[in-house]
Formats: C-alpha cells, sequence, structure tokens
C-alpha cells in the first residue's frame, strides 16, 4: 500500500503550483463582477437609490394597485451566464424585481408570476440539462428574461421542438437568426454596423474595425463589412486576442490603419475596450483620427468615468437601449422599481437591468393578453408569438415578435458619447443600415405588416 | 511497489492478461452487478437533467482516469489535459461530420489520432519532470486553446476546417443510432466508460503497470533495472491520450455542437484538483474525480449555490487531500467511516458495561 504522493519533491511542487493556480483562480473568481462583463451599467450598487428625477409610482406595475396576487403561480424560468468575468445575472434579476411588483398589485388576473432562472457557466451539455430541466422539473410555460452567451445556439431547436418563444437577451447569432427567439437587443453584429455608421457620420472615410478574437467574429465582421461597402466607406477589418497583453500597439496599429481621416471601431467588452482607448490616449491618439466608436458594451458610465473629459464627445456609442436617467414614463417606473424591488441588481441601473425589464414587461404584456385564464405552454407562447407595437421609451421604436424565420426587432437605435464621466445621447434614433443582409429582411418583413412596429396597447405604467 | 516484476527483458514483450485471484473474481462480479444497475435501472431514476449530468460525469471519469495513468502511476504531472480533450472533441466532432462511419469506429479513430497527438505533446516528458514538465504541459494547453479560439469547433461546415458561421443554427454531431435520446446516450457513454476503464485496469495490472510504478518511485533505479523507462513513458502518454480521446468524441456527441468556452484552461488545474482529491492511486479514484468535476457543480447549481464556491472547495479539499490523505477519498471515506463506526460501537459497548455489571 503507498503511503505518499510520488516523492517529497514531487509532493512539493505539487503543492506549490496548486497553491499558486488554485490562489490565482480564486482571485479571479472574487473579480468577477459586472464592471468587467460585457455591457454593464456604471450605476451604483444593487440596492443603492436610483437618480431619478422623477419619482413613478410603482402600483403601475400591475391592475389591481396594492393587491397581492394569490392564485395558482404562472411558472416562468430562464437560462443566465455568470461565471467568473461574465456576470449577465442583472437581467433575471430586474425582471424578477418588476414580476415582484407586478405580483403586489394584482398579478396576472390573480395569479403570482413565480420565476426561476439557471446560472450557467458557457457548457453546452450543462445549459442542455437547464433547458430540459426548466420544462420537465420546474414546469415552467414560458422562457423569459434570459441573456446568455451561447444559450441560443445550444437550445434553439430544444425550443423550437416543443413551441416555446423565447424572450431572450444574448449574443450568439441564434438569437437573432432562428423563428423562435426575439431578444430586446440587437447583438453585437448590428450594434457594430451601427457603429460604422456612426464614424461615417462623423466624416470618416475610411474604417479600421477590432475586435476580439472569439467564436463567431468571422458572423460579426460581416456586417460591418457591408454596411461599410454601401457607404463606399474601405474597410480594414482586425482580430485581437483577449485578454490584450499590448494594448499600445494595438491602438497604433488602428490608428495607422485609418489614417488621418479616418474612424476606429472596436466590438469588445469595457475593460478590453478601455486598454485600447487609453493606449490611445497615453500615445496622444485620440484626435489622430476623425472618429473613435464603440458598440454597445463601452454604453456604460463606468467606461465614460474611467476614459474622463478627454474623451468627451470623440467616442461615439451605438446604444441599443436609450440612457437610463431619461424621464420617458418607462424608464421613471424602471427606476422606481429597481428602488424599491432591485436590492439584488448588483450593476445597478444599466443596460442589463434595462433588457431584463424589457422582457419582463412584455412577458406581462403577454400574459395579460390571454383570454380564459388558462395559463399553460401553449396559451402563454402563442401570446409571446403575437406581441407587437410594443412601444417603451427604452428602445427606439415598437418591438413585436411575431412568425418569422429571424428576429431582429431592435434595429434603430441611439448614439451615446462620454459627458463629464456620464453617456449622453448625441444622436437620436437611427436606423441600422439595410445593407446588411438580416436587417434588409426583417426590413421587409416590416413592410409587409406594417402593424408589427406600430405602436399598439400602451404597456403597463406608461 | 517492487520494480521487479518490471525487470524482464528477455522473452515475449506481449502484454499478457493479468491472473485474477479468488478475492478478483469476487469483485469482478459484484463490479459486474454494479454496472448492470448503473446501465439498465439507474438512468430509468433520472429526470432530463441529471441524465445530462451523469453522461458528462462518465465522460470527465474517463478524462480523469487519463491524468490518473499519467500522475498516479507514472509520475508525470500533465497540466494539459482539458485542452487535449478540446483537441479530441475537435477531431472527433470532424469525424463524424466528415465521414458516415458507424459511432464506434468514429470513437476509435478519435482515440488512435487523438493518441497520436498526445504522444507528441508528451515528448518533452522525456527529458523534462516536475514543475517544468507542468508547465511545459499548461503552455501547450494555453496554445491548443489559442489555435482552437480561432479556428473554431467543426458544425457542418465545408474545408478542412469544417466550420460555417451561421445565425441560422449549426448542424449537430451525431449520435449513435441506438443512442439517440439523452436516457440511451447515458447507458452508451457508461459502457464505453467501462470498456476504457477495462483497458486502463489491464494495463495496470500488467507489465506496463509495474514499470510504470517503478518510474514515479525512481527513474534512476527503473532504468538500472532495466526498464525501458522512454518507452514506457510513452506508452503512458499514449494510453492517456487515446483514453481522452475517446472521452472528446463522447462529449461531441453530447453537446452536439462545440464551443471553445466549455474547454477553459483553468479547468486543467481543476481536474488536476479533483483527481488528487478523488484518489489518484485508484481507478475508483477517477470515478470520484469525475462526480467531484461535473456532478458536485450540478448539486450546487440545483441548491441555488453560486459555482464560484467551486474553487473554493477544491482548494480546501486539494490541501486536506496533500496533507492527510494522499491515497484521496477514495480510501479516506471508507477508512473513516469504518474508524466512526468502531467509535460508534465502543460507545455503545461502553454503554451496555454498566448495565451488565449491575445485571450480574
Amino acid at each position: 500500500m503507498r503511503k505518499h504522493l510520488g516523492s517529497r519533491k514531487t509532493r512539493s511542487v505539487l503543492s506549490l503550483l496548486i497553491l499558486a493556480v488554485g490562489l490565482s483562480i480564486v482571485v479571479s473568481a472574487c473579480g468577477s463582477s459586472n464592471k468587467s462583463s460585457t455591457t454593464s451599467g456604471g450605476g451604483g450598487g444593487g440596492g443603492g437609490s436610483s437618480t431619478s428625477s422623477q419619482a413613478a409610482d410603482v402600483t403601475k406595475c400591475g391592475t389591481k394597485p396594492g393587491v397581492k396576487a394569490t392564485g395558482t403561480p404562472i411558472k416562468l424560468g430562464a437560462i443566465v451566464t455568470k461565471q467568473p468575468g461574465t456576470d449577465f445575472t442583472d437581467g433575471a434579476t430586474m425582471a424578477d424585481a418588476y414580476f415582484h411588483c407586478v405580483n403586489d398589485n394584482g398579478g396576472i388576473n390573480g395569479h403570482p408570476i413565480q420565476y426561476k432562472w439557471y446560472e450557467e457557466q458557457t457548457n453546452p451539455a450543462q445549459i442542455a440539462g437547464f433547458a430540459h430541466k426548466l420544462i420537465q422539473t420546474d414546469k415552467v410555460v414560458g422562457v423569459v428574461g434570459g441573456f446568455s452567451i451561447i444559450e441560443c445556439a445550444v437550445d434553439h431547436k430544444y425550443w423550437e421542438s416543443l413551441g416555446i418563444y423565447e424572450l431572450d437577451a444574448g449574443i450568439a447569432p441564434e438569437c437573432w437568426g432562428t423563428s423562435n427567439s426575439a431578444p430586446p437587443n440587437m447583438g453585437p453584429r448590428y450594434s457594430s454596423d451601427g457603429a460604422v455608421q456612426g464614424v461615417v457620420r462623423a466624416g470618416a472615410k475610411k474604417i479600421a474595425f477590432d475586435q476580439s478574437n472569439v467564436p463567431g467574429t468571422g458572423y460579426i465582421a460581416a456586417g460591418p463589412a457591408s454596411v461599410a461597402k454601401a457607404l463606399n466607406v474601405p474597410i480594414q477589418q482586425f482580430k485581437d486576442n483577449v485578454p490584450i497583453q499590448d494594448a499600445n500597439s494595438i491602438a497604433l496599429k488602428l490608428v495607422q490603419a485609418a489614417g488621418s481621416d479616418g474612424g476606429v471601431v472596436l466590438n469588445f467588452t469595457p475593460p478590453e475596450a478601455l486598454k485600447i482607448l487609453q493606449a490611445a490616449q497615453q500615445q496622444n491618439l485620440q484626435d489622430r483620427v476623425k472618429a473613435w466608436a464603440c458598440s454597445t458594451p463601452c454604453n456604460t458610465d463606468f467606461v465614460a468615468k474611467a476614459l474622463g473629459q478627454q474623451w468627451d464627445g470623440k467616442l461615439l456609442v451605438n446604444a441599443e437601449l436609450n440612457v437610463t436617467d431619461n424621464n420617458g414614463p418607462q424608464t421613471r417606473l424602471y427606476r422606481a422599481v429597481f428602488d424599491k424591488y432591485g436590492s439584488k441588481v448588483s450593476g445597478g441601473l444599466g443596460s442589463f437591468s434595462q433588457m431584463g425589464f424589457v422582457m419582463a414587461q412584455q412577458t406581462v404584456m403577454a400574459l395579460e393578453s390571454i383570454k380564459g385564464g388558462t395559463y399553460n405552454i401553449k396559451t402563454v407562447n402563442q401570446a409571446i408569438k403575437n406581441l407587437k407595437g410594443f412601444k417603451t421609451d427604452m428602445l427606439c421604436k415598437p418591438w413585436y415578435y411575431g412568425q418569422a424565420p429571424l428576429h431582429i426587432p431592435n434595429n434603430t437605435d441611439y448614439t451615446t458619447t462620454p459627458h463629464n464621466g456620464k453617456m449622453v445621447i448625441k444622436d437620436g434614433c437611427i436606423p441600422i443600415n439595410a445593407a446588411d443582409p438580416g436587417i434588409a429582411q426583417v426590413r421587409a418583413i416590416e413592410k409587409k405588416d406594417p402593424s408589427l412596429s406600430q405602436p399598439g396597447t400602451p404597456v403597463p405604467g406608461a | 511497489m517492487s520494480a521487479a516484476g518490471a525487470t524482464t527483458t528477455s522473452g515475449a514483450r506481449r502484454m499478457r492478461m493479468p491472473r485474477l485471484d479468488a478475492g478478483d473474481r469476487v469483485r469482478a462480479v459484484i463490479i459486474s452487478v454494479l454496472l448492470l444497475f448503473v446501465v439498465i435501472v439507474f438512468p430509468q431514476l433520472l429526470s432530463g437533467y441529471w441524465v445530462t449530468v451523469f453522461t458528462s460525469v462518465a465522460i470527465y471519469a474517463v478524462v480523469a482516469l487519463g491524468l490518473g495513468i499519467l500522475m498516479g502511476r507514472t509520475g508525470l504531472v500533465s497540466l494539459g489535459q482539458i485542452a487535449l480533450l478540446a483537441l479530441a472533441a475537435w477531431v472527433g466532432a470532424r469525424l463524424f461530420f466528415a465521414t458516415g462511419l458507424p459511432f464506434p469506429i468514429v470513437l476509435l479513430g478519435t482515440g488512435l489520432i487523438t493518441m497520436v497527438l498526445g504522444t507528441l505533446v508528451g515528448l518533452p516528458a522525456l527529458r523534462l519532470s516536475g514543475l517544468y514538465l507542468a508547465l511545459i504541459t499548461l503552455m501547450l494547453a494555453g496554445a491548443i486553446t489559442v489555435v482552437l479560439r480561432a479556428t473554431n469547433f467543426p458544425n457542418g461546415g465545408s474545408g478542412f476546417l469544417g466550420h460555417t458561421e451561421t445565425d441560422r443554427g449549426a448542424a449537430d454531431v451525431r449520435r449513435p443510432l441506438l443512442a439517440h435520446g439523452d436516457t440511451a446516450y447515458l447507458r452508451y457513454t457508461i459502457i464505453v466508460a467501462a470498456v476504457l476503464f477495462l483497458i486502463a485496469l489491464i494495463h495496470v495490472r500488467a507489465k506496463p503497470g509495474r514499470a510504470w510504478a517503478a518510474i514515479r518511485q525512481s527513474e534512476s533505479a527503473a532504468l538500472a533495472a532495466g526498464v525501458n523507462v522512454t518507452l514506457y513513458k510513452m506508452w503512458a502518454f499514449a494510453l492517456a491520450s487515446f483514453l481522452t480521446g475517446v472521452a472528446g468524441a463522447l462529449l461531441a456527441a453530447d453537446s452536439g455542437q462545440l464551443f471553445i468556452t466549455t474547454f477553459p484552461t483553468s479547468d486543467s488545474i481543476v481536474l488536476l484538483a479533483v483527481v488528487l482529491m478523488g484518489g489518484i492511486y485508484s481507478l475508483w479514484g477517477a470515478v470520484v474525480a469525475g462526480l467531484l468535476m461535473q456532478f458536485l457543480p450540478a448539486l450546487l447549481n440545483n441548491w441555488g449555490v453560486s459555482a464560484d464556491w467551486l474553487t473554493i472547495i477544491f482548494g480546501i479539499g486539494v490541501m486536506q487531500v496533500l496533507l492527510t490523505a494522499p491515497q484521496g477519498l477514495v480510501y479516506q471515506f471508507p477508512r473513516d467511516m469504518a474508524k466512526l463506526g468502531r467509535l460508534i460501537m465502543g460507545l455503545v459497548g461502553r454503554g451496555r458495561q454498566p448495565a451488565r455489571e449491575r445485571a450480574g
């Protein structure tokens, strides 16, 4: 019987090795925060008070103010990415906050919404398992409010086989390109299209487009390429491995590729984009091109604060949702719900929690449209699929689901820019260029059925 | 373990099947009954979610077995097993998409191709050991990850890489006709894993196992005793790579779709940790490692506990193993349970003694 783990030398080497690597993993796990995730809001911490200039009445969440729903629950679920460095749970947490608000104010025809989500670590088998669990064990009747890196790619066939119409924010191309998924956001490809349009509007005659070297970059790159071609602007594409090791040389490379009358467009997570932008600043490169632009992830006050006032008005960020301090009725309600129910929204006010709020409102709108009080997979998903004309001040145009082979209902958006440590609107609603084939397809769908994107029934709280 | 058994240089070099004594035969019967239960009855008791979890457990138990062969048997520290698994999944997926070969043939082919690649990766092991070998394998793992990140996994596309960028949903890696459903595929995976464990057992009980033990104890002594150190080191890498290769093909068909995010380099460290915790000297330790790596996170998730806690749990677990139980949980748990049983019996006995005295 052996009594030791190899030689003493081997044991000490192993101990040191595991201790060192273990420590590094712990540090990275502890360092996991929304600040280093893709499009986290840079607002205050969870539970902090919002910067509402006008208070909203949270009893507007439901149809019976102040009356708690006590009927049989309507079960809904979601799958969300949460792993060191990537935490998308704010969307689901904010959706849950809104559902609590609805439940406190009459629920859905007296039925409370019971919401459950699973946190995945980008493991396809695990994600597929959670999908089965939601349906088979938890008996959910709808899949709403999720936000995942690869869930759409892994589960879309399963949802199609069950007749589930998913409401999900996402990143994988299948979130937009398949029949049973419709997100409130437009994703990295179409947001990059918008960023390219932004630098061209700023006068750029040539574009250097850089993005992280991760799965799906080829798919994303095709969008900006087609838009640039339609705008008669040459584009040079780059891919860089993340985490970025040498931001200085990348910044220099991009500025040289764009030239003095060109523009640089970045599609990275906020920390990686910041590395490049700050490296450009250190080398005084920010004024060596006509414009700098970013896809949606940069639309956070965290980036605006980190960059400082030198970048005010110089960085254009394609923003899929409105800024969180606008005074539209839905945004006011969002802030009020966040203040009262959103103590678990760790990233504060920001894109993630906005998306969760929008999806929760869409879900409530669909549930309230069901006649007869039967809430099962068939009725709930039919109601979700029938959603159209959903108007909110968080999105540029009315949102819709509908029966279609692909869904990009958010195809017109804002441009923001840093100003005194905050992101502010620079340009209002500008449609994403239909030179991108996906956008052309949805515009054709909207043209065929104009009612999809015409304002319909007012949403709760309006 | 004496090296004597491995010193014979004359005579047949082929590997003979080890002879079974009475105890071995009893154990074989018990294991066969257990295996039949796990294959036939157990999957029926599971919900869809746990079926996918235990499929992953079976696959990762095989990966852990490969690392156990390398480290526990031969003393070769490898931090590149998860990258090798990713490579195997790539090869498996490519073969599944490119050929119409029967599933078992693709499994075998993937195992053999990965064996060649893994053996090449293992070449530095001939001159390196300990920390240096660990670092080399970790660097290679990083390199493999970088390449796979750039090339992506096959998804039914054309060309050598077999990857196509699409937003309409890529094709899934096929499963065997006999095991298309999740429950059937779990059974299939368990059977394949059992066969791989048997292959490993035959190696461990025969001449290679004795040679590996000699190399682990002292390479110089093994060399002096006539063990062909180069051959047996490469053999260990080849076997570990073959096992990982088959596991990779199973994983490709399990997920249907593969992403580089499934194979973070840090998972190689986690694998090493769970193999150490499970028991690096025992084949059962690999099963425990598979459970720790795939079942425990699922269980925590089920209880609503963040997976981040696992890092801390595994850290404490490894420290505990290194300090108190080098043979891992697979030895420690039964031993401690027996101790506990004796303690309880002792306390019960002491409680009864005064009563007997009074009666006397």
